[in-house]
């Protein structure tokens, strides 16, 4: 069964194919309990705890998951069934893996008030999670090929920063700044 | 990288506009004005597919002409100078088999973000003319199936 590492007590997410429908639940469920229900996993730990993601087809109301949760989830649900040659420049459907690692950097970064990430399909494969406000703009680049970076610029002080995906204090730092 | 017969071609004027289609998936929100962005992530090929406008206009076709069968696409433009100011070449790639003779490349490395960013920096919009509201392109997203 996924997990998804949440910085706060929370929840498990369903998710379409074809359409976006979720599910918050705590504590975790089974998916036994869903034996009719075609299920795509993902698997993510967090030493706050383990909380489980798997795409379904379920209708069930939100309850009190941080605000940028659904969104971010849909936004993956959308890139992650792009076929060859999405972008009609040859793209590459994007890589499962990827969507893993990122939604588990997510999980380590984000704080119950975040605001959405744009979720963001590259042409190799990858993934670019972004924010644009308060005239910054940050940038988590997970390319197929190499490692994840991160790109920051406070546009109203030219400031510029760049660096390793794993210095999660410095992203979780930048987002406090972004909510 | 660019083959060598992919090297800078001189005859495309740093004036050139080169027209590249941008996927709905990579316009994202600018939170501050409400209206969509480029991401950056749309300026990362090593080999840049772009549309030389001169070329395009010699065929009697317009920008339009770019987007025909890529219902999913906008389009936005940089200068060739731009693309040269990022250590980008520029060069002309014709596919007559698919009726592009407009066809070309920016190519180079676009890993460092100095270059993607400033490629996206220097990207205008082109159809539509001005950055649609983050709302239009939310709508079409999800009429697509894409979020």
């Amino acid at each position: 069964m996924a997990t998804l590492p949440l910085r706060n007590p929370l929840a498990t997410v369903a998710l379409t194919r074809s359409q976006f429908k979720s599910r918050w639940e705590y504590p975790v469920v089974s998916s036994a309990a869903f034996p009719d229900l075609n299920e795509q996993e993902f698997t993510f730990s967090a030493p706050v705890g383990s909380y489980r993601v798997w795409v379904r087809d379920f209708v069930a109301s939100m309850n009190t998951l941080p605000a940028w949760v659904r969104p971010t989830i849909s936004a993956f649900v959308g890139i992650q069934n792009l076929s060859e040659n999405w972008d009609s420049y040859g793209g590459k459907p994007i890589d499962r893996d990827l969507i893993k690692q990122s939604l588990y950097t997510l999980g380590l970064i984000m704080q119950a008030d975040s605001p959405a990430p744009a979720v963001v399909p590259l042409g190799d494969g990858g993934i670019q999670i972004e924010w644009h406000r308060k005239l910054q703009d940050l940038e988590i680049v997970f390319p197929a090929d190499d490692a994840p970076q991160f790109y920051y610029r406070n546009r109203s002080t030219a400031t510029v920063d760049e660096g390793s995906v794993y210095d999660t204090e410095k992203l979780i730092r930048l987002l406090t700044d972004l909510a | 990288m660019c083959k060598p017969a992919h090297s800078d071609d001189p005859t495309i004027t740093n004036e050139e506009r080169l027209f590249h289609r941008v996927h709905l998936t990579q316009l994202v929100p600018d939170d501050d004005t409400g209206f969509a962005r480029v991401s950056s992530g749309a300026f990362r090929h090593k080999e840049l597919s772009i549309n030389i406008e001169s070329v395009l206009q010699s065929e009697g076709k317009t920008a339009s002409a770019c987007l025909k069968g890529n219902p999913a696409n906008k389009l936005v433009s940089i200068t060739a100078g731009a693309a040269r100011q990022y250590h980008q070449t520029v060069c002309r790639d014709p596919d007559p088999l698919n009726d592009n003779l407009s066809h070309g490349l920016v190519c180079g490395s676009k890993n460092s973000s100095r270059v993607h960013e400033g490629l996206r920096d220097a990207a205008d919009w082109v159809i539509p003319a001005q950055a649609p509201p983050y709302t239009d392109i939310l709508a079409e997203k999800r009429a697509l199936g894409m979020e």
